[in-house]
């Protein structure tokens, strides 16, 4: 059995408030129990709740801490700073993520807590912290953890937890490549097939997955004067999806201009495009404090 | 000073230049290195940052196409490494992604990257890109 949490669903920044209080305004953050291991896909600002509830849970004893991190842009490592569990030395923190272009993952997550940014450094935490440059599928006991690279302004990975009969898949900031090659005049005559086998193997990926907590932070309607900020528009994740045949989408990373009814409207349209593809993939909306449990 | 020796270009032989094809998509590995044999190039090829060099260490190419995302090492970190050994001062480093971000694209450049060319692609353009930059290297001015 696999449980899911959500604690963070927010693109971009954290955006409190009565307009979005049903969705959630902290930045990306999901829990995943499966056995005896806890992993955490991002360290949005949602990490610090989660920390929270971890340090009631183990009072005394000590616990274990797998995070892997998406990717290292602000909305997905911003609340690591404030994982209490991190500060205390009874704990392991095992974290994971794809190196930077040209820094390590460890020395992205050490500038964050610069002093120019921040008041206490990354060596203050008194957990045992490993990190974990991203180079190979894990093994954690009996999970196994696959990644795939994103199409992203950044190094940004795709997980996928399989515990041998269920799966999970956290894939958020995406941009198909069928809408970032095309806009370039350059490759007019170029063969159009090859965006297309690119956005394949991203489906193949999630094939058959119980569960998908994906990014769908744009309408068809605003993805034209934002193509390029690597994010799809509804209509190719929710498709992605349907091909992949995803059990159930949970649409994730909310645009933080878009406000709960906003988001309602686009879980509605979600449900639609889903129908429209003849799909039986379940779409929802990815919801503060919402429990998934993949039985 | 003694002046540096370099590899001349055509890695020792002076009869082809050198290319070293690195990408863990074979179907397109093979083409391009496909392209490449048909105008008289040698051509290695590797299929993740790790084996491109130790490749381009032994085989010293001439021109080094490179993807971005690999097993191992990726694109940036094996740019990285090849532009901070003076062995490959006049090896031409082309990346080829299709990941099309302004980011990646200056990235590429500040890493030592000669150019960076955007998948899919029509091979006389890369050949074109290619070649230019290979005479760039082989005769600075």
């Amino acid at each position: 059995m696999m449980k899911v949490r959500f604690w963070g669903t927010r693109g971009s920044i954290a955006t409190p408030g009565q307009s979005t209080m049903r969705y959630g305004g902290n930045t990306s953050c999901v829990e995943v129990r499966c056995g005896n291991e806890l992993l955490v896909f991002d360290a949005g600002t949602g990490i610090r709740d989660l920390g929270n509830q971890l340090l009631k849970e183990f009072p005394t004893d000590p616990m274990t801490v797998h995070v892997f991190v998406s990717h290292t842009h602000w909305d997905h490592i911003q609340g690591f700073p404030f994982f209490l569990p991190a500060y205390q030395p009874k704990n392991t923190i095992h974290l994971y993520g794809p190196p930077g272009r040209d820094k390590s993952f460890d020395k992205i997550l050490k500038i964050q807590m610069d002093s120019d940014y921040f008041p206490v450094e990354l060596g203050a935490m008194r957990a045992k912290l490993h990190v974990h440059e991203i180079r190979e599928d894990i093994k954690l006991g009996s999970l196994e953890i696959k990644h795939f690279y994103l199409n992203h302004p950044a190094l940004c990975l795709s997980y996928r937890v399989n515990d041998g009969t269920r799966s999970f898949v956290y894939a958020t900031d995406n941009e198909p490549y069928q809408g970032t090659l095309f806009h370039n005049t350059q490759l007019a005559t170029a063969a159009t097939d090859f965006p297309t086998y690119l956005d394949e193997k991203f489906v193949e990926f999630m094939t058959g997955a119980d569960l998908l907590v994906g990014e769908a932070q744009y309408t068809n309607e605003e993805y034209p004067e934002k193509r390029g900020w690597g994010h799809s528009p509804l209509e190719s994740v929710v498709r992605f999806a349907v091909q992949a045949n995803v059990k159930k989408f949970a649409l994730f990373h909310h645009d933080p201009q878009h406000d709960d009814d906003f988001v309602d409207g686009m879980v509605r349209d979600a449900k639609n495009i889903a129908m429209h593809f003849k799909g039986t993939t379940e779409c929802i909306g990815a919801k503060e404090g919402l429990e998934i449990v993949l039985a | 000073m003694r002046p540096r020796k370099f590899p001349p270009f055509g890695a020792g032989t002076n009869l082809s230049p050198k290319v070293l094809i690195v990408d863990d998509e074979d179907f397109f590995r093979r083409i391009v290195a496909l392209g490449f044999e048909r105008e008289g190039f040698t051509v290695c090829q590797a299929d993740n940052g790790e084996d491109a060099v130790k490749i381009a260490g032994t085989e010293l190419p001439d021109l080094i196409l490179l993807d971005l995302v690999m097993p191992k090492l990726l694109g940036f970190e094996v740019c990285q490494l090849l532009r901070n050994d003076n062995r490959f001062f006049k090896t031409a480093i082309i990346i080829m992604s299709a990941k099309s971000y302004k980011p990646d694209f200056d990235k590429a450049a500040e890493l030592g990257a000669d150019d960076y060319v955007v998948k899919p692609f029509e091979f006389h353009d890369l050949l074109k890109t290619a070649r230019h930059h290979m005479n760039k290297r082989q005769n600075p001015s």
